[in-house]
């Protein structure tokens, strides 16, 4: 008995081998390596000079560094809690849907996530262009023109504007994770509650979401983690600007490293940045821990 | 024991694929050098990993070394035809990998390529962010020059000597001239009752502005990418410091930015902004290079800065006559911003000897020739400018200084990025005029 459960082992382990190789290589290396960067000084091309904890000191006096620090927090907790609420809403107002009506909504609303990033951000800097773009356009026909505004080069409105972008594109894969999750509560569920009086929103608030709760965490984990690396949707719109005003640390570290060539620099702000996230998602865990209920 | 033998298979089988996989990511590095391809192939211009299709084509028929050349410009209708020639020149010696300039992320371009340690033979650049940025890492191109007295006559001395070190090293050298010029729109100028001086104060650029204005037009584009934002700054600047006889200060980094020459320049820049003269008003700060160009060929805004080398396309695809004109003075001395467009071979290239031989065809007066053929500005002295529109854009090179001086990544970030935002939008004149000194600080 003992021999063939060592057998086992060794079989397990061969099949994980590949994908261990993969975990190490792609993510452990880089991030062991990126730690150890952190406390050198290297212009990406001379030998690399260790600095101790000067690049850690160094984030602290930066205000630029503090300032893309928040606006990161900024933009993916709010696209979190705006995509997770909204694709749980749409979720709820299709999820009863069948046929031919419930695959076009489907469909139609899980559209934006198929989009390419890059695409998405071009698409609304033409949407807010203050001269001939969609919305002041818009605002202008309906004699809203007093409304119009420069909408990603204003200090109220550009960070506003980007994390509406990144709700719209991720509200669909939050909603699909939602749907699949309501459809394998058993009808009788519902039933029992309809036989008790439970209206529809009774039955949402005291069936549906109990239970597709760890689903719900799992979607906001997702795309938590997913908004705070994103680069490619503001970078497109914005670039991080105008000047600072909507830099991100991805922003930041891309051209601390590639623009002035000081990787260390950049290496320590990704530590850090490393920490935040993990916290955050921490926090998520908690805030959204509770019971669980199995089917 | 059946099951020990499948299990003992299964690992020695993917063991083996962990190792090929693994080993396949050797090859490149090795092919860097001694890269063998087929000849016929090296006609692929289009793509920017030729040599990968290269080495997925096989069949190399000899020892051919591709030369990486991260110098085809798409943007200009010579671009394509000036890569082509090379390529043809070293059919069967080279295959030439001509790579498309992203003059947005030029930087973040080479300084990926060198640090990964397999770097294109030769970069495109600009003149003053080379001299900044990439001065350590730039093979000097003296001794070569030395040797071949005929390709250094080719360059004036002045050009030459702007790309040479205080330690004497030649770093690159140039193959365009390029500046900055306004290109406006003659007819509607005629129209309103303006007439463009040969020279012009800030002042006098204004009062055109506020006639046009009044005519229901936008006077001015410049656009905020591109590192174009700070063009009406450095231009006013340059003009502030040659007045006061304090150029060569200047470009030695030596003239405070907070200064009262370089808070005029900002006040005068400001000043444009401010009275909504900038195409599109409040978004004029924000407004990129292909909106500036489609308001300028709709007849939104009547004149819109351009590169010297861009001017030509713009002429052309506009339906209208476009004219060069001067850049407004922000004090007596008319001064613009001059640069080169140039060419380095990096230290860590694979073939420096081959990577020379490259340059030297590309600076040559047949390949410049193809370039002036297209109404574009090129460096070499041989060559002579034939066409009228590209004359006349030339001839507001007489204000040209060149170099402006010394500057950090961080300088030339915060010009290109910052600068016009923190003065229009985040605080004005002090602001912009402390954060540069501040940077100035740190050169």
């Amino acid at each position: 008995m003992k021999r063939k459960k060592s057998c086992i082992s060794w079989t397990g382990i061969a099949f994980l081998a590949p994908a261990l190789a993969f975990i190490v290589v792609c993510n452990v290396i880089p991030f062991v390596w990126n730690f150890v960067l952190s406390f050198q000084e290297w212009d990406g091309f001379h030998e690399a000079q260790f600095a101790g904890f000067a690049n850690y000191l160094a984030i602290w006096k930066d205000t630029l560094v503090q300032k893309s620090l928040l606006n990161s927090i900024i933009y993916a907790v709010c696209s979190t809690a705006g995509g997770v609420l909204l694709g749980l809403f749409l979720a709820t107002l299709i999820f009863k849907l069948g046929g031919k009506e419930g695959s076009f909504f489907r469909l139609v609303l899980y559209s934006p996530a198929m989009l390419p990033t890059a695409v998405v951000g071009m698409m609304f800097v033409f949407f807010y262009n203050p001269e001939m773009g969609l919305l002041n356009q818009f605002l202008k026909a309906v004699g809203l023109g007093d409304l119009t505004n420069v909408w990603l080069q204003s200090k109220s409105t550009a960070m506003a504007c980007i994390i509406f972008v990144a709700i719209w594109k991720c509200t669909g894969s939050v909603m699909m994770l939602c749907f699949a999750a309501m459809q394998t509560i058993p009808g009788t569920l519902y039933e029992s509650g309809k036989l008790d009086g439970a209206s529809f929103g009774k039955q949402m608030r005291h069936i549906t979401y109990p239970l597709i709760k760890p689903m719900i965490l799992l979607s906001a984990i997702n795309t938590l983690g997913s908004q705070y690396k994103s680069y490619d949707l503001i970078f497109t719109m914005t670039q991080g600007g105008p000047g600072n005003l909507t830099s991100t640390v991805p922003i930041y570290m891309t051209k601390t490293a590639f623009n002035f060539g000081k990787f260390g620099n950049a290496a320590s702000v990704g530590v850090v940045f490393t920490f935040v996230v993990a916290v955050s998602i921490i926090l998520v865990r908690t805030l959204l821990k509770g019971e669980e209920y199995e089917l | 024991m059946k099951m020990k033998l499948v299990s003992a298979m299964l690992c020695v089988a993917m063991s083996a694929m962990v190792l090929a996989g693994c080993g396949g990511k050797q090859d490149p590095p090795a092919s860097k050098q001694e890269e063998t391809g087929n000849g016929k192939d090296s006609a692929n211009t289009d793509e920017t990993d030729g040599s990968k299709d290269q080495e997925e084509s096989g069949g190399g028929s000899g020892d051919v070394k591709t030369i990486k050349f991260y110098g085809k410009v798409i943007e200009y209708t010579s671009g394509p035809m000036m890569t082509d020639a090379l390529e043809e020149q070293f059919r069967g010696i080279y295959n030439i990998d001509a790579i498309q300039v992203d003059w947005s992320n030029m930087d973040k371009v080479i300084r990926t390529g060198i640090a990964s340690g397999d770097p294109c033979d030769i970069y495109n650049y600009e003149l003053q962010k080379l001299m900044a940025n990439f001065s350590d890492m730039a093979v000097d191109l003296k001794p070569y020059l030395e040797e071949d007295p005929e390709w250094k006559g080719q360059f004036r001395e002045s050009d030459i000597d702007a790309c040479t070190t205080a330690d004497g090293r030649v770093l690159c050298l140039p193959w365009e001239t390029n500046f900055s010029v306004i290109l406006a729109n003659k007819a509607k100028l005629q129209e309103i009752g303006v007439e463009i001086p040969e020279e012009w104060t800030f002042e006098e650029f204004q009062t055109v502005c506020q006639k046009i204005q009044d005519a229901g037009l936008f006077p001015f584009a410049n656009a905020s990418d591109l590192n174009r934002a700070d063009w009406i700054w450095r231009n006013a600047m340059l003009s502030e410091v040659c007045t006061a006889g304090i150029y060569d200060a200047y470009t030695r980094g030596e003239v405070p930015l907070n200064g009262e020459e370089s808070v005029r320049a900002l006040e005068n820049t400001k000043a444009l902004y401010d009275k909504g003269y900038m195409y599109p008003g409040d978004g004029a700060v924000t407004v990129k290079s292909d909106e500036v160009r489609a308001a300028f060929y709709q007849g939104k805004v009547l004149m819109m800065s351009e590169i010297a080398a861009g001017a030509k396309s713009v002429a052309d695809e506009a339906d209208f006559e476009v004219v060069a004109v001067p850049w407004p003075s922000s004090n007596t001395q008319p001064a613009i911003l001059g640069g080169m467009n140039v060419l380095f071979i990096p230290q860590n290239c694979g073939d420096i000897d081959a990577a020379v031989e490259v340059l030297k065809a590309y600076t040559s007066k047949d390949i410049a020739n193809i370039h002036a053929a297209q109404g574009y500005i090129p460096v070499n002295v041989q060559v002579e400018i034939s066409d009228p529109f590209a004359k006349s854009v030339l001839d507001q090179a007489k204000a040209l200084k060149t170099p402006e001086g010394p500057a950090t990544a961080e300088m030339n970030e915060y010009r290109a990025n910052q600068l016009m935002p923190d003065l229009i939008l985040n605080g004005g004149v002090e602001v912009a005029a402390e954060a540069m000194e501040s940077l100035r600080g740190t050169e």
